[in-house]
Parts: C-alpha cells; sequence; structure tokens
C-alpha cells in the first residue's frame, strides 16, 4: 500500500531550505503525479458544469417537441461516468500525497527533535510546543501538499466553465446576475477570519478543561481526604461554561454563513425572473435557457463561498509548514553528534577528576567547585552532600551528558568529550531520582532496543528487588505499564528503573537517590543485590540513609559552594 | 496505549436507550427545541413551494406569454427562497443554542460524579479513561448535537417535504424518482463498514502516534542517557507508517465511495429525463410541472448524499452517549459504602478504635486482616511498615473512602458508619507531600472556598510562619499564586497546607509522609508549624523514614495487613522488635518469621 513512502524526502527539510522552498521542489519531484492530480481535477469541473446544459437542452426539446430523449440520457450518463472516474484519480493522486507528506513530516520531527539540547528543550522548544507542532502544525501543513491544491484548482476552473456556459447563454443576464457575486468572497472571507480566530479560543479554551479535568481526576484521593472536590468541580464547571461559551460564538459565526449565502444567490435570482422573464417573452431567450441559468448563478456561487476557505487555508497551512520547518531547522546538541571516535579500555582509574567546576549556564555562582578525585575500577562510591550541593550534576558529569564543565573529566585515562555519545551509553547507566517508563510492557521497557529472553529479564527484576511484584501482575512481563496499563507505585518505580539500567549490562552505574520511594528494608536488599551481582562494575550512588552507606569503599561529599553575600 | 484502550472500550453496538437517557439533560430547554424543529419543517416546506411556483411560473407565466402573471408569482418564489433561509438560519441556531446548554447540563454531571463515585471506581479506572469520559466524549456528543444533527434534521425534512411535494404533483412520477434516490442512503449504508473502520483507524492511529512523541519527549532524558535514539526513531516511524496506512486505506475508501454516492444522487435527474422527457412531448406532463421536478431532484439529492457522508458522525455519537451514560449511572459512593450515616460529625474528640477489622479491595486478598487498636483523644500515633503492609489502608478506611468487610471502627465510641461521610471527612485534615495549590490568590487558596475574613486568615498565617515567609518573599494575601503553585516553593507550599488545616480545625489530622524531602531552609519552621497544627488533635503520622516518628505517643507497626508491634518508640526499638530492624533497615530477609 505504501510503496511510495520511502521517495517523499521532503528535500532540504533539515538543512535549513526555506518553507516555500521545500514545498516547491516536492511539487516539482513529483510533478507528474501533480499534474496528473490537477487534470482530474478540471475534468471533475467540466463534467459539474455540464449538467444544467443539459437539462436546459432537454427543457428546451420538450418545450420544442423535438429531443432526442436516449441520446441525451446517454450523454448524460457519460459525463456522470467520466465524472466518477475523474473524482477517483485526484483522491489517488493529490489526496495521497497530503497522506504521505504528513507521515514524512513527523518523522522528520522525531529525526530533529531526538537530537535537541537539553537547554531548548527545558525553555523555549518545551514538550508541549513541540507536541503543538506534530500534533498540530503538522496536521495542519499537510493540506498545502494536496487538499489544498484541490480546492484551488476546483475554484479557479468551477469559475471558468461555469462563466463560460453563462455567457454562451446571455451576456447581459450573466453580468447583471453576477453583479452581488463578487461581494461574496469578501464577506465570506471575514466570516471564516472570525469563525477561525473563534475557532482558535474555543480550542484553547477546551485544552484549558482537559488539562484541568486531568490535574482533577488525578487527584480525586486527595480531593477526598482534603475535602476539595467542591471547589475542582467549581473551577471544571466554570471552565466548561467558558467553554461552551466560546464554541457557542463559533457557532454562531459558522451559522451566519447560512443568511450569507442565501441571500446572494435571492438577489440573482430576483435580477434573473425580472431580466430573464422578459428576455423569454420577447423571444431572446428559451425557457430552458432560463431554468440553466439559474442553475449557473447556484453553481457557480459554491466556489465563491468556498473562496474565503481555500485563501484562510493556504494561510494557516502555510503559517503552520513554516513552524515546522523551524523546529526542522533547530540546531542540534552538539554532544550528541560531535565528540571523538575513542573507545575506552579497560584500563584504570575509571574516572580522573581534577579541580571540577560546574556552573549552570547564566549564573556565576558554580555548584561544583575544585572538586578532583580518583575512581578505580569495581569500587562503590558513596555521593553525599546538602540539598542544592550538585550531586545530581555531578552525576551528569560522569555520565557525559553534560559537558558545559570546566577542569578535566577523564574517562579511563582519556577526557570523557573525547568519546561518541553512542560510545558513552554503551559503557555508563545512569538511574536519575525521577522515574521515567514507557507506556508499554515490562518486557518492552527492560529490553529497550535489544532482545532479551525471559531468564534474563527475571534475572534483571531479581536483582532489582522487583520479580516479587512482577510475578503478581496480571499478565507478568508482558504487563502494560502506564496511563492506560498498571499503576505501579512510586517504589515499583524506581525498582524497574534499576532493572532497566541493569539489564544494558553498564560497565559503571550512577544512582541518583532513586531509591527515596522504597522501604528501607527492600532498598538494603537492592544494595546487596548489587553489591553481590556487579562485581566488576564500577557504582556510584547519591546516598541518604547512613544505612545504605555500609557498601560503600568510600565517600565523595559534596558541601555546597557557599554564596559570596 | 491504544490497545489498553481497545480492551475493554471497544464496545461499538450503539444502544439507544443511552441516547434517551442522555435526553433527560435537555430539560427546561424543551420548548426551544421544539420551536427549532418546526422552523426546520418549515424552511422545508418553503423550499419545496418554491420549486412548484417556479414551474407555475414557467408553464402559466413564460409559455403562455403572461409577463405580470409570471413577475407576481416570480416574487411568489423570492418571498418563499427568503423565507425558508430566515426560518433555517433562526431554527439552527436555536437547536444550536439549546444543544450547547444541554451539553453542559451533561459536563455538569459528569463532574459532580468526581465526588460521588467510590474511590474504588477511581482505583480500577486509569486516569485517562476517567479523563476521556469527561473531554472527548463529551466531544462526540458536542460534535453530532451542534452540527450534524441540525443538518440531519435539515436534510429528512427536506426530503420529505420533496417526496410530498412530488405525490401531490403527479404521484406516479414521483414514485419513480423516489425509488430512483433510494439506492443513495442503501449504498451509503453499504459503505459505511470500510469508511467508518478506516476514519476510526486513522484517528485511533493519529492518537497513537501524539501518545508516542509525547511520551518519547518526556522520556527524552532517558533515551539519551541509555543512548537509544535510534530505537525511538524506528519506534515513531512505525506508528507514523502504521497511521499512513490507515490514512490511505481511508483516502481509498474515500476515493470510490463518494463518487459513486455522487453517481448515485444524479439517478433522480436521470430518470427525470429519461421517463418525464418523453412524457412531456407525449402531452400527458406539462412543462411546468417538468420544470419543478427538475427543482426537486436538485434540491433533494443533495441531503442524501450529505446523510450519507456524516452517518459515523452519528455512529460515534451513539458510542459517545453510551459511554457518558453508563459513566452516569455507574453505582455511586451511597450503593457501594451503603446508606450514608445520620450522625453529624461535628468536633469529635477524636477518639479512635479499630476493633478486629478486615478489608480487601478484592475481598480474596485481605489487605488488613484483623486489626485492633484504640487511640485516645489528642494522641500522637506513628504508623509505621514497608509499603503494601497496611498503613495507608488504615488511614482511608477512617475517611470512609473504602468499605471493610470485617468488625467495626468507632469514633468518639460510635461506629462510623453511623456518621454522615461528608462530616466525618470534614473533621479530618490530611496533609501529604501533594499539596493541592491552585490558580488564585493566597487568600482563595488559604480560605478554601468558604468566607473567612482577612483576621483569621493571617492569624492562621502568623501561627504557622507562613506571614515570616510571606514577608522573607514579598507575598501577601492578594499574591497571585500560579497553577499548581509553580511560583511557590516546596517548603512555602506545605506552610499552606499546613495554615489551611488551622483554618479547618479538624478533630483528627492525618499526616502522611508530610515532612518527607522537605528543603534545609525550611526544616525549622515547617516542624515548628506542624507541631501548632498537631496540637490538640489525634494525630496519625505515616513516615518511611523512622526517626520522624520518635516524638509520637504511640507507633503501630503494620506489617502485611497486620498490626505487629504497638509500643513507643524507645520501647520497640530496645527489644529485637521488627521495628528494630526496620528502623535498622537490617531485615534482609523479608519472609523472616517475627515472632509476634
Amino acid at each position: 500500500m505504501s510503496s511510495l513512502r520511502n521517495d517523499i524526502v521532503l528535500e532540504g527539510a533539515l538543512n535549513g531550505a526555506r518553507p516555500a522552498k521545500i514545498w516547491l521542489r516536492h511539487i516539482r519531484r513529483f510533478g507528474w503525479i501533480y499534474a496528473f492530480g490537477a487534470l482530474s481535477v478540471i475534468g471533475t469541473n467540466i463534467t459539474e458544469s455540464v449538467v444544467p446544459k443539459i437539462v436546459q437542452h432537454a427543457i428546451d426539446g420538450v418545450s420544442k417537441g423535438d429531443l432526442d430523449v436516449a441520446r441525451l440520457v446517454a450523454f448524460f450518463a457519460l459525463v456522470l461516468v467520466v465524472q466518477a472516474v475523474c473524482r477517483v484519480l485526484w483522491r489517488v493522486t493529490l489526496g495521497r500525497q497530503t497522506h504521505e507528506v504528513s507521515a514524512k513530516m513527523r518523522s522528520l520531527l522525531w529525526n530533529r527533535v531526538r537530537f535537541l539540547p537539553k537547554e531548548r528543550l527545558e525553555t523555549d522548544l518545551s514538550p508541549g510546543e513541540i507536541m503543538n507542532v506534530a500534533a498540530g502544525d503538522a496536521q495542519t501543513a499537510r493540506f498545502i501538499f494536496g487538499f489544498t491544491l484541490v480546492g484551488t484548482i476546483d475554484f479557479i476552473f468551477l469559475i471558468i466553465f461555469n462563466l463560460f456556459f453563462m455567457l454562451t447563454i446571455d451576456v447581459e443576464l450573466t453580468m447583471w446576475a453576477l453583479v452581488v457575486v463578487p461581494v461574496l468572497p469578501v464577506i465570506m472571507d471575514r466570516l471564516a477570519r472570525k469563525e477561525s480566530r473563534q475557532h482558535d479560543e474555543a480550542q484553547s479554551s477546551l485544552s484549558n478543561l482537559t488539562d484541568l479535568a486531568t490535574q482533577a481526576v488525578g487527584s480525586v484521593r486527595l480531593q477526598r481526604l482534603t475535602r476539595t472536590s467542591a471547589f475542582w468541580i467549581g473551577r471544571l464547571t466554570e471552565s466548561a461554561r467558558d467553554y461552551r461559551n466560546k464554541r457557542f460564538e463559533v457557532q454562531k459565526t459558522a451559522l451566519s454563513f447560512i443568511p450569507v449565502t442565501g441571500v446572494a444567490p435571492l438577489l440573482s435570482l430576483a435580477v434573473l425572473i425580472v431580466l430573464g422573464s422578459r428576455k423569454v417573452l420577447a423571444g431572446e431567450m428559451t425557457i430552458g435557457a432560463f431554468v440553466a441559468m439559474q442553475s449557473y448563478v447556484l453553481l457557480i456561487q459554491g466556489p465563491l463561498i468556498e473562496l474565503g476557505t481555500i485563501i484562510s487555508e493556504w494561510q494557516r497551512s502555510f503559517t503552520s509548514f513554516r513552524r515546522v520547518a523551524d523546529l526542522w531547522h533547530a540546531a542540534e546538541a552538539p554532544l550528541l553528534r560531535t565528540g571523538g571516535e575513542a573507545t575506552a579500555k579497560a584500563t584504570d582509574p575509571v574516572y580522573e577528576v581534577r579541580d571540577l567546576r560546574f556552573a549552570y549556564p547564566g549564573r556565576e555562582r558554580p555548584v561544583i567547585e575544585g572538586l578532583s578525585f580518583r575512581i578505580e575500577s569495581g569500587e562503590r562510591v558513596g555521593i553525599m552532600g546538602p540539598i542544592g550541593a550538585g550531586k545530581s550534576t555531578l552525576l551528569q558529569i560522569l555520565a557525559g551528558l553534560e559537558r558545559g564543565y570546566e577542569g578535566r573529566v577523564d574517562l579511563r585515562g582519556r577526557e570523557i568529550r573525547e568519546y561518541a555519545h553512542a560510545h558513552l551509553r554503551s559503557v555508563i547507566k545512569v538511574v536519575p531520582q525521577k522515574t521515567f517508563l514507557f507506556a508499554d510492557t515490562i518486557r518492552a521497557n527492560l529490553s529497550l532496543d535489544r532482545e532479551m529472553s525471559d531468564e534474563e529479564i527475571w534475572h534483571y527484576l531479581d536483582i532489582a528487588g522487583i520479580s516479587e511484584d512482577a510475578r503478581g501482575f496480571p499478565k507478568g512481563l508482558d504487563t502494560p505499564l502506564g496511563e492506560w496499563g498498571l499503576n505501579l507505585s512510586g517504589g515499583q518505580k524506581q525498582r524497574l528503573t534499576i532493572a532497566r539500567a541493569l539489564a544494558a549490562k553498564p560497565e559503571v552505574l550512577l544512582l541518583d537517590d532513586c531509591l527515596s520511594a522504597v522501604d528501607t528494608v527492600t532498598e538494603e536488599r537492592i544494595l546487596r543485590n548489587l553489591d553481590r551481582e556487579l562485581k566488576h562494575c564500577t557504582l556510584l550512588w547519591v546516598a541518604h540513609r547512613d544505612s545504605t552507606l555500609r557498601y560503600c569503599h568510600r565517600l565523595i561529599r559534596l558541601e555546597g559552594v557557599e554564596a559570596t553575600a | 496505549m491504544s490497545q489498553f484502550l481497545e480492551a475493554d472500550e471497544s464496545k461499538t453496538t450503539a444502544d439507544s436507550s443511552s441516547f434517551f437517557y442522555l435526553l433527560r439533560f435537555t430539560k427546561g430547554l424543551r420548548p426551544r427545541i421544539a420551536l427549532a424543529l418546526l422552523l426546520l419543517v418549515l424552511s422545508g416546506t418553503f423550499a419545496v413551494v418554491s420549486a412548484r411556483l417556479l414551474g407555475l411560473l414557467v408553464e402559466e407565466g413564460l409559455q403562455r406569454g403572461r409577463r405580470d402573471y409570471a413577475l407576481v408569482i416570480g416574487g411568489f418564489v423570492l418571498l418563499a427562497e427568503a423565507l425558508a433561509v430566515a426560518v433555517t438560519y433562526y431554527g439552527r441556531r436555536r437547536l444550536a443554542e439549546a444543544a450547547s446548554l444541554s451539553l453542559l447540563q451533561i459536563r455538569e454531571a459528569l463532574f459532580a460524579r468526581l465526588d460521588l463515585l467510590p474511590m474504588s471506581y477511581f482505583d480500577r479506572q486509569p486516569v485517562g479513561r476517567v479523563v476521556t469520559r469527561l473531554t472527548y466524549d463529551v466531544e462526540g456528543l458536542e460534535d453530532f448535537f451542534s452540527g450534524t444533527l441540525a443538518r440531519l434534521l435539515s436534510a429528512v425534512i427536506t426530503f420529505a417535504v420533496a417526496l410530498l411535494g412530488m405525490m401531490l404533483t403527479d404521484w406516479k412520477l414521483g414514485l419513480l424518482l423516489t425509488a430512483a434516490i433510494l439506492p443513495t442512503p442503501f449504498l451509503a449504508v453499504a459503505v459505511r463498514g470500510p469508511v467508518r473502520r478506516w476514519n476510526r483507524e486513522f484517528a485511533r492511529r493519529n492518537s497513537a502516534i501524539n501518545a508516542k512523541l509525547n511520551e518519547f519527549l518526556n522520556g527524552l532524558p532517558v533515551i539519551r542517557s541509555f543512548g537509544v535514539e535510534a530505537w525511538s526513531q524506528r519506534e515513531v516511524d512505525r506508528v507514523v507508517y502504521h497511521h499512513l496506512d490507515a490514512a490511505l486505506m481511508a483516502n481509498w475508501t474515500n476515493a470510490w465511495s463518494r463518487p459513486l454516492i455522487l453517481i448515485l444522487c444524479a439517478m433522480p435527474l436521470m430518470v427525470l429525463l429519461a421517463v418525464g422527457a418523453p412524457r412531456v412531448l407525449a402531452g400527458a406532463l406539462t412543462l411546468g410541472v417538468f420544470v419543478a421536478f427538475v427543482r426537486y431532484c436538485e434540491r433533494v439529492s443533495r441531503p442524501v448524499a450529505n446523510i450519507a457522508q456524516e452517518i459515523h458522525t452519528i455512529q460515534a455519537a451513539f458510542t459517545s452517549a453510551e459511554r457518558v451514560a453508563t459513566f452516569l449511572r455507574e453505582d455511586e459512593e451511597s450503593v457501594t459504602l451503603g446508606a450514608d450515616g445520620a450522625v453529624v460529625a461535628r468536633h469529635p474528640r477524636g477518639e479512635i478504635e479499630f476493633d478486629g477489622v478486615t478489608m480487601g479491595y478484592d475481598p480474596k486478598r485481605p489487605v488488613l486482616e484483623n486489626v485492633s487498636f484504640r487511640i485516645p483523644a489528642g494522641a500522637k500515633i506513628g504508623l509505621a511498615g514497608t509499603t503494601g503492609s497496611g498503613k495507608t489502608t488504615t488511614v482511608a478506611l477512617l475517611a470512609r473512602l473504602y468499605e471493610f468487610q470485617g468488625g467495626e471502627i468507632r469514633l468518639d465510641g460510635r461506629p462510623i458508619r453511623d456518621f454522615e461521610r461528608s462530616s466525618l471527612r470534614d473533621s479530618m485534615g490530611f496533609v501529604s507531600q501533594d499539596v493541592t495549590i491552585y490558580k488564585g490568590t493566597l487568600r482563595e487558596n488559604l480560605a478554601g472556598g468558604r468566607a473567612l475574613s482577612d483576621e483569621r486568615l493571617l492569624e492562621a498565617a502568623r501561627e504557622t510562619g507562613l506571614t515570616q515567609v510571606f514577608r522573607r518573599s514579598g507575598l501577601g494575601l492578594d499574591t497571585e499564586i500560579l497553577d499548581k503553585g509553580a511560583n511557590l516553593s516546596l517548603g512555602e507550599r506545605q506552610l499552606v497546607a499546613l495554615t489551611r488545616i488551622l483554618l479547618r480545625d479538624p478533630s483528627i489530622l492525618i499526616l502522611d509522609e508530610a515532612t518527607a524531602n522537605i528543603d534545609p531552609g525550611f526544616e525549622a519552621l515547617i516542624s515548628r508549624a506542624v507541631e501548632k497544627a498537631m496540637r490538640g488533635r489525634t494525630c496519625l503520622i505515616i513516615a518511611h523514614r523512622l526517626a520522624t516518628l520518635r516524638d509520637c505517643d504511640r507507633i503501630l507497626v503494620f506489617r502485611g495487613g497486620r498490626l505487629i508491634e504497638d509500643g513507643s518508640h524507645e520501647e520497640l526499638a530496645r527489644g529485637a522488635s521488627y521495628y528494630a530492624s526496620l528502623l535498622q533497615g537490617k531485615l534482609l530477609d523479608p519472609a523472616a518469621q517475627v515472632p509476634v
């Protein structure tokens, strides 16, 4: 079905080409599909415009008494068949392009997003912002690669053909009947703009409501215990009212299309009746032409009414496409792409840190200053210190994920920045403070991009002290987790996170206070397991409770850098 | 994500009883709806009248050369058309208004369920599903009521009136033309299957893409630290191309079905030409009727084609209606927990007694077994034990969040089931790590919807030390607090929660890990505030860091759903107790038996 998918490249998407250029290049590359599609739309238009002419012919024929009914019906049938074929053809060409480009756009978006630097993900390119582009803009932008083109060609040629047939009937009448017509697109455009503005407002009100509902449902237990449900329900109701009002405004605007599109043909109809009947009575026009003229006036208004929509679709799609392209062109994080080719040899020391200093960008006061230490392979080292002393930052630096430091950090005898990202990742694993599990099965969460046997998975679950819990899950290893699956407790999530890191067979394992939600007994057991099972692995962990220090060979104390006030 | 959604939600048999159930939410709006429907019938009638008049104009006016007659009839044609437009507009607007107000009432009823449904319901349902009930499913109804319904009614009414018009004008030809229209709805129903299937797949797989992207965005640190960027791209591409397949199938289904339906729409005109024209030629039919029939054909074909294209919206609306109705009809707390008690708990003394209490969320697997203890009013009691040992359940039972199967719980010597649940919960205060902070002023946040004077608020704030913090960071009662308290530190949020407790003045205070993870700058301040809040109340304190329980009068130690130890910290810490082993984190084998 999707044989074309590999052909869609959207050339220039990732190399900073201007949106219009990317669009043009794509149209040119698939020129023959677009040409064929355009011809199909034009074919549809011709056959649509011919129908009133057939009616005219029939009425005139019967009123004059000489009509070849069989020939007329056969011609009508032919017109209908050609029309249907043309309609099928534009959908399988231009319609299809719309969807194919949509898929490519989203694939390319992730291709860039996965390399974005942390700083931007925390600031202007927040997940919410990226989701807006991926879910909203990409869906809007795809139309200019297909359906909007259909609408545009349809508009132009329907007008041309209808006008042509009308003029062949009667030039004067055509002029008079169409006097009011030019006003139509202007009014429609204004209404369409108003509607789209109101629609945006309603949508943002709706997403507030959804956010609020998510929070409210997520905190039902707390609400009941703290007696705050009345407050939440009040807020939800208020938000629902706001949405209802905004949504009704949209509907009112949408409904005002009815009088506008209804009154304009009335005016034309008035002209036709007054002028037309005079012409018919004067013998300047046949009755069939009189009836057909009315059909044409109605037909020609169709595309004029759509004009506003077409224009705003171009504007909206292009604006969205620009936003998509902006994200495509966002600069990647250097650490993920650069870095040398070095691979770490199993030499000691694992880490040698000299005079490390780190300050967050834009802050003067460093979090870490003048830190030096050395860690041999297989050592177990505890890191202690008050909140804000830079424990997590230190682990990020040692993992090679934070590279904006001063001083020297050597991994197995070479500066850590000289290693390629991919290589560091195969050697070092970090278990962060904040747990994150994918909304997938336990199996998928542990194996990620590798193949793993059940025994292997159970082995790591065992070490992380979660196998007992997992055996109780409804579908064992295939139990889905997350929003639509099983809700795990904080402690269970933390233990699974550890199991996931173990399953990747690290040489260096960095644990960042990742057992805070686990009770002391279980914590003790897990640390004992880690110590026993990971003989050759170098272990560093942020330790809080004194009890967990029993497995440490050594401690690194971070005292925090005093404020110079 | 979606496969889990499918698991028990794929029910597609739309049952109309749900739909009628929801109609009760049109209360107070019914006259408006009736008027709207009447107007839509009128609009259809005007349209048909105008077509017939046009036939008259041609036949009696133009064919016979009577100019004045033609102009008068022409005037009536215009009038009928104008009235049709006016009446359609007004009727649809009334209908849209009534629909949107009914939907608002449905939403309000849904929100009220948050407080009415038992806690056990929410435990069983993933958050996402309940949110879907509250938002997405109502949207489904909204799309139907605000757009489809009116268009559908217009179409059906126009169709019916046009048929009637044709029958009255020339019933034989009318019958024939009706027969020519019929294949259109039949075809529409026939292609409904694949069209709906692929449209639904399209929407479903599209939300799967969004879910995947959203998930990967949130999990990007993990993806990065595991170096599985390439894997993430493969996963994204998998859902993207899965969606593309559905999009192309939907496109293809539309590509053949829509033109086919449009061809069929032209059938009445075709029949009119083939059958009607020869009859006019034979003099069996007047030209006026022929022209009127041409207009009828134009009027009837479009609506029928439109209905055909909206069939899936109707189907979706029925599914949404059913889900919403089911949610509204779900058993309330008053069913699962039994009738509410009659006794209003007004400032109870706070004496708590558990007498052989047994409870299981699933009755076959009890999480509390035969738990008995007595807490005198005003005592400070610590609850200790590993995760899942029964501490949290104990507290939840006290607040009547769940029903228990055996034994009795008493408050001030009276069975807890005798109390009115809301008053019982009112007499309890609960502080945890999660503090609910609303968007609004600090005043609103502290008062929590009650009318309290600024003096009272400030006095309570002074007692907890919140005022002190205000002064330091320049906050005041009128300070706008952002959603979730984003502009407050964790310590400040905690102080707000404690101040609220003072203002609510509950008899029983529950602290659930309230003081874990406090930033050092606040430690002293908060522990003082906690002390203030505990004064004069019965307190239950849950903590993993057992050191926090040192000052309790007594500690209840839970294990596997049983209460195994009960005593002061000193007593328990000394001997070879389970508590002592918890304290030292020494207990290496959780299966080891500890003598009770």
